[in-house]
């Protein structure tokens, strides 16, 4: 099921010029983009993602995300790579231990499927990270 | 090759000014088309979209006079330029566009700190939430430290994260 927000979000960020696609899986919706990640450590410059939409989106908000395999950080694994592994478009997508902040999660009005991309973004570029992964 | 409804037209940018792209357009073509044909003959882009622009027309009146911009780009172009005291000289004012993530916004000044960046109506999001960054830093610039801000400028503005546990 595509949630009619996430439907409408979607539908004014591809005029804004970005690349992305909503898809349903059994019931779960997915936003599929990509972002842009630091190289080094990662070995890519970009890398496709898939973003979780709850069936309830925007009453219900958005967290983490897939990443889609393969990749490379320090020519390993990151470690909050660490996630289930779905399927998705016959490729396999990873999740990641990705969060808000405490005390700053999701809030309806305030944030959207813009704004979480780039909150997503901030994993591969080591910003705006309060606790560390080592 | 000119047509019967054809009007001979001149648009320039201004500040910087240029000079004048030359060229005939129909007279039920809009004003938004003059403009769009004016830029791309004068290989600027119009931001954030051609189709869109924030960027303003205006008419060059008798003596170089520039007028007020036109805020009806919709009307024919035959139809502005037989009007009384209108010219078939028009100028393209460039302004300050610039975007976070895929929000588009003007300038109202050259510097802006990242508060009052996010504070702007067309931007809207809450200093307490969302820090400002150049797209590929990791570097989050200071909340209150003024930052330049040119045409076509692009910052981010994330929702601070934190990493969950590893297994």
């Amino acid at each position: 099921m595509k949630p009619d927000a996430a439907k409408r979000e979607v539908e004014e960020l591809r005029q804004r010029g970005t690349i992305i696609d909503l898809v349903d899986l059994n019931g779960q919706c997915y936003a599929l983009t990509a972002v842009e990640a630091a190289v080094p450590p990662w070995d890519s410059e970009t890398y496709e993602v898939a973003i979780a939409v709850p069936a309830a989106y925007d009453n219900a908000g958005l967290d983490g995300f897939y990443l889609r395999l393969p990749y490379k950080w320090n020519d390993k694994d990151h470690p909050r790579v660490n996630g289930s592994v779905i399927d998705i478009k016959s490729a396999q997508w990873k999740l990641v231990s990705w969060h808000y902040a405490d005390g700053k999660s999701w809030k309806r009005g305030q944030d959207c499927l813009e704004t979480h991309i780039i909150h997503c973004k901030g994993f591969f570029m080591h910003r705006g990270a309060r606790n560390d992964y080592r | 090759m000119a047509q019967e409804h054809d009007s001979r037209v001149s648009v320039r940018t201004l500040d910087p000014l240029s000079d004048p792209a030359k060229f005939h357009i129909d007279e039920n073509a809009s004003l938004l088309n003059l403009m769009q044909e004016g830029a791309q003959r004068l290989a600027v882009a119009l931001l954030p979209t051609p189709t869109s622009p924030f960027d303003l027309l205006h008419n060059i009146l008798q003596h170089d006079e520039i007028g007020p911009a036109i805020t009806d780009l919709d009307q024919a172009v035959g139809d502005f330029i037989k009007q009384k005291h209108t010219t078939r000289d028009f100028g393209i004012e460039l302004v300050r566009a610039f975007r976070v993530n895929t929000r588009w916004a003007v300038a109202p000044e050259p510097e802006l700190s990242p508060r009052q960046i996010l504070a702007l109506p067309a931007i809207n999001l809450d200093f307490q939430t969302y820090t400002l960054y150049l797209p590929n830093s990791s570097n989050p610039l200071p909340l209150d430290t003024p930052v330049s801000i040119s045409r076509g400028s692009v910052f981010e503005a994330q929702a601070d994260g934190k990493y969950g546990y590893a297994q």
